[in-house]
């Protein structure tokens, strides 16, 4: 873990890391994009990397969370500076806690940061909140397929690769991730129908 | 406006008897097809798996659901999504200075 406290603008919980690593765009975003996480949630996905097994039935969510927190895991683990990991006084605990502690940092250094990538809805509202209530910053909470959109706006991928991927988070975050991909389809606005299967999970 | 054809019928002796015992220990009774209505909604949102759900949010987009029905099935999605969309709109102004690699 590379704990040198530099603060990017984007910061990233654990299961939107796990969520943007199980797809085919996840090396287009270590090569290209700077990002930061608490060490709650380096633990996290470590802690997911040691208790879910690799042998879990493909398709299966624990086999999700194992693949997906061992690539999150690797780009925190180098030396450089592009993924960093910040600690998070005081630590949270229980199920939530890498959130949590997403929160607690937006909230303790709220001026490093525009964009929160978080998986949970209400984890969403709740940062936003803290946004909101201060004037003189400028920060949003967003889905993980934001970063997938960065990639598209600055051309690093195609419409065809964005699209891809977004059908590669949705079979494995199900109703969520659809939820995140239709709000980022009619956002941007992009029209995957040409590169997705009609049935979407198959 | 109500009419005959919208009426939902069903089978059920036990749940009309206990229906009927709340019925007559409350002064003033119990809406008894208002519960149906609110347990109906409730049940069916909870039985409907992931896949069915996008199914019927596409359903929706392609207009084959009026709103008022994917709302009754799909809950608050519809202004959850609208809500994330605006959000995701409003991030994508940002700078992205210090986003991406030197």
């Amino acid at each position: 873990m590379v704990d040198d406290d530099v603060r990017h603008p984007i910061i990233v919980d654990t299961d939107a890391l796990i969520a943007v690593a199980n797809t085919s765009l996840w090396s287009r975003i270590t090569d290209n994009l700077q990002l930061t996480t608490t060490n709650v949630c380096y633990h996290e996905l470590n802690r997911h990397v040691r208790e879910m097994t690799e042998y879990a039935p493909e398709g299966t969510r624990e086999r999700w969370v194992h693949q997906g927190s061992k690539k999150a895991v690797e780009p925190f683990d180098d030396e450089g500076t592009s993924f960093t990991t910040v600690p998070c006084v005081p630590r949270p605990h229980g199920e939530d806690a890498g959130e949590k502690s997403i929160q607690t940092e937006i909230e303790q250094n709220i001026e490093s940061y525009r964009f929160a990538i978080v998986m949970d809805k209400h984890g969403r509202r709740a940062i936003n909140r803290v946004f909101a209530e201060k004037e003189e910053t400028t920060g949003k909470a967003v889905a993980p397929t934001f970063l997938l959109y960065l990639l598209l706006d600055e051309e690093k991928c195609t419409v065809a690769e964005f699209c891809q991927a977004c059908g590669e988070m949705l079979r494995g975050e199900g109703w969520t991730g659809y939820q995140a991909i239709q709000a980022a389809w009619e956002a941007i606005p992009v029209d995957c129908s040409q590169h997705l299967p009609n049935d979407l999970l198959s | 406006m109500a009419t005959n054809n919208d009426k939902i019928q069903f089978r059920g002796e036990t749940e009309k008897k206990a229906t009927q015992v709340v019925d007559q220990m409350r002064l003033g009774g119990i809406n008894v097809s208002e519960l149906a209505r609110q347990g109906i909604q409730q049940k069916l949102r909870e039985v409907l798996s992931d896949e069915e759900k996008i199914t019927l949010h596409q359903r929706y987009k392609q207009g084959e659901l009026s709103e008022e029905v994917a709302e009754i099935l799909l809950g608050d999605t519809l202004e959850e999504i609208e809500r994330e969309r605006e959000a995701f709109a409003e991030a994508a102004q940002f700078d992205t200075n210090g986003v991406f690699q030197e």
